[in-house]
């Protein structure tokens, strides 16, 4: 099939253009790096379908990270029967001409789209299509992702296009030098700047990247951020999801199941052995409250501020305000990007080290983002069997974490050999998120989590059940026991709690329940499940993105030092 | 001539000379960054951290590591 490839500098829109021609939901973000890996469409030309997909952003052809490589191999595959739709940030037009007169050189079938045409009327650019179009010999189309204007007439261009496809005659420099005076040609006769900033409003922006203003607000966002998500978390579930559960579904199901099956262990792999739906550890019952009723209400509070701070333009802010910090740990300050996906969710956080130089600094990385935090997931579960002793203890495992976490990295950088690359990190300027992408992005991963996680969830609870019924159970408790009781200080039927970790993490932590364990084993036992293994979904990406050798020494390092943790707090607690 | 690090807050610059390798010089190229372009320094003198450059000519900003800002060699402009 022939092929659409969407190409340029990062954050210029290619995933919003992405999604308004093929109607794919795609993450888009306010920061470059937001797409890894290509993602695939389709769009239908005059009777002829074409593969249309969505690539990593890059600055020129020659890559600096994983991202960019993919970029790059995509392009070196494309032949005379693709099309290139080179993608344009419209107010930075001499650096994105630089990437674009490299494709150019490739003499391949290419438009140029200029994305962000609203904004050259609030920055004051004025661009002349036709000469930039003369100029560079291809066809020019301005388009405004993010409204979804001109993207017809871009449509209509690329029929037009896949009828004709043009290859631009243009001769370019040779020499380095020379294409700067090109380009600076090019603008010269496309493009006019007048300066009118709003500029009180610029000061302000400022003051988010200028130490000490820049900490203060960092820490007010982050600490009003964990409110709002903890209150409408709990609030929907007490008030809303649990009396919905309790008082409806409950007694619905259980008449349900009770009129129609008979047979004892069938009714209780359903419905579980006690009343508590946190308990009873069945799949209707247990299977469904961990994920909608505690979990949901957390998904979609942090994805809704944690989009919020996506779009805005925020997050590359505190990736700057925290490169020094991060450099303690052999990170620059982009580092802290994964790591705040990793907030939410291991899996794309692990992919996204792929924005990162070298290897080293994945692997610190991921290190990080496997032992900083829980995933949300689990850590709306914490939160719910933590709350009866109190909000101080919450945060004191959270404490024990972070600090654990931070002296791991601080001594992975003395001792993996290797230089901390320097942050080069374009700034966008600041926006208000666009609601439909906000929304987009709330739906896109709702969706995951109930189609991904959920299925999970319920097969982990299957699994418990089974392994009690067939008396797996005993065997696992009797062999992994010891460890438990004399090491970490735990009953010896938590050894099942650990095998059922590595299929879910919240699966794991709502497994606590029933155990009727002290303040002291609560909190070792939190600690240890959050750092101990990566689930099942993470271990596969680790082994995506660092081969199995690699995976495997990450994964028993981190398990050997999570049991010396559990152990070390056994006898200091 | 002095270095991009030495540069007070709200000056005007222009690149001379960059003293950086190949492989980094080649990716400050590609964000814009190389000789004789003009930017405005938008980071305090005194900070420790990554400098932050507006260009002069479009509405882009840019943060890049203190270490590397050291090896950039600037002279002001009005
Ligand atoms: N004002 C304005 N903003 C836009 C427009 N199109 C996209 N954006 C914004 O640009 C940002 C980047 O969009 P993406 O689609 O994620 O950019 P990308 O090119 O895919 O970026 P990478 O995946 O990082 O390479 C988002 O925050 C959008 O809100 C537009 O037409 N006008
Ligand atoms: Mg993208």
């Amino acid at each position: 099939m022939n092929r659409i490839l969407l190409f340029g500098n990062p954050n210029v829109g290619k995933s919003v253009i992405f999604s308004r021609l093929t109607g794919i939901d795609v993450l888009m973000s306010n920061y470059p790096g937001t797409t890894v890996e290509l993602k695939q469409g389709t769009i239908k030309l005059k009777n002829k379908i074409y593969q249309i997909i969505d690539i990593p952003g890059t600055y020129s052809l020659s890559a600096t990270n994983k991202a960019e490589e993919v970029a790059i191999n995509i392009l070196s595959s494309a032949t005379k029967n693709d099309i290139i739709l080179v993608v344009i940030d419209s107010t930075n037009l001499e650096r994105n001409l630089f990437l674009t007169l490299e494709i150019l050189k490739k003499k391949l079938p290419t438009i140029l789209v200029l994305n962000k045409w609203d904004l050259t009327q609030i920055w004051g650019t004025k661009i002349n299509i036709d000469n930039l179009s003369k100029m560079l010999d291809v066809v020019v189309v301005p388009v405004v992702g993010i409204s979804g204007d001109g993207i017809k007439n871009l449509v209509e261009t690329l029929t037009h296009f896949s009828l004709n496809p043009k290859i631009s005659s243009v001769k370019l420099p040779e020499k380095n030098d020379n294409i700067w005076k090109f380009i600076g040609k090019i603008t010269f006769s496309a493009q006019t700047l007048s300066h009118k900033h709003p500029s009180s409003f610029e000061k302000l922006q400022e003051l988010t990247i200028t130490m000490p203003y820049a900490l203060i607000i960092a820490l007010s966002i982050l600490i009003f951020s964990f409110i709002i998500i903890r209150f409408l978390g709990e609030n929907l579930t007490n008030y809303f999801l649990d009396p919905i559960f309790n008082k409806f579904y409950m007694p619905f199901v259980k008449n349900l199941a009770e009129t129609f099956i008979t047979n004892k262990h069938i009714l209780k792999l359903l419905l579980g052995n006690v009343p508590e739906p946190m308990e009873s550890f069945g799949i209707l019952t247990t299977g469904l409250y961990v994920p909608f009723v505690i979990v949901l209400p957390y998904i979609f509070s942090f994805y809704l501020i944690l989009s919020f701070l996506e779009d805005s333009g925020y997050l590359v802010r505190v990736a700057v305000v925290l490169d020094n910090f991060f450099h303690k740990f052999g990170l620059h300050g982009y580092a802290s990007i994964p790591i705040l996906l990793g907030l939410g969710c291991k899996v794309p956080a692990v992919l996204s080290t792929r924005i990162l130089e070298n290897e080293r600094e994945k692997i610190i990385s991921v290190v990080l983002i496997l032992m900083l935090t829980p995933c949300l997931p689990q850590s709306a579960m914490i939160f719910s069997i933590l709350s009866r002793y109190g909000f101080v203890t919450i945060l004191s495992v959270f404490f024990i974490l972070i600090f654990i976490g931070l002296v791991v990295g601080f001594f992975l950088n003395k001792i993996l050999k290797g230089e901390t690359p320097e942050l080069f990190v374009e700034m966008p300027s600041y926006q208000l998120p666009p609601v439909f992408i906000l929304l987009k992005k709330l739906y896109i991963r709702m969706k995951s989590f109930l189609f991904e996680s959920v299925p999970m969830i319920i097969f982990g609870i299957f699994i418990v059940n089974i392994f009690d019924l067939i008396g797996i159970m005993h065997f696992i408790t009797k062999i992994l026991g010891p460890i438990m009781t004399k090491i970490l200080g735990l009953p010896d039927e938590i050894s099942i709690v650990m095998i059922s970790g590595f299929l879910r993490k919240d699966v794991s932590i709502a497994l606590l329940t029933p155990f009727d364990l002290s303040l002291k084993q609560t909190i070792i036992s939190c600690v240890v499940l959050v750092i101990y293994l990566p689930c099942i979904a993470t271990f596969f990406m680790l082994l995506k993105e660092f081969k199995l050798k690699k995976s495997l020494i990450i994964v028993s390092s981190i398990f050997l030092f999570s049991m010396i943790i559990g152990a070390m707090l056994n006898i200091l607690l | 001539m002095k270095l991009l690090t030495d540069v007070p807050q709200y000056k005007k610059v222009i690149i001379n000379h960059l003293d950086t390798g190949h492989g980094t010089a080649k990716k400050l190229e590609s964000l814009g960054i190389r000789k004789n372009v003009q930017l405005k320094k938008i980071s305090p003198l005194k900070s420790k951290g990554p400098v932050i450059l507006s260009f002069l000519n479009s509405n882009c900003q840019i943060a890049i590591g203190h270490g590397i800002a050291k090896k950039i060699f600037v002279s002001e402009i009005s």
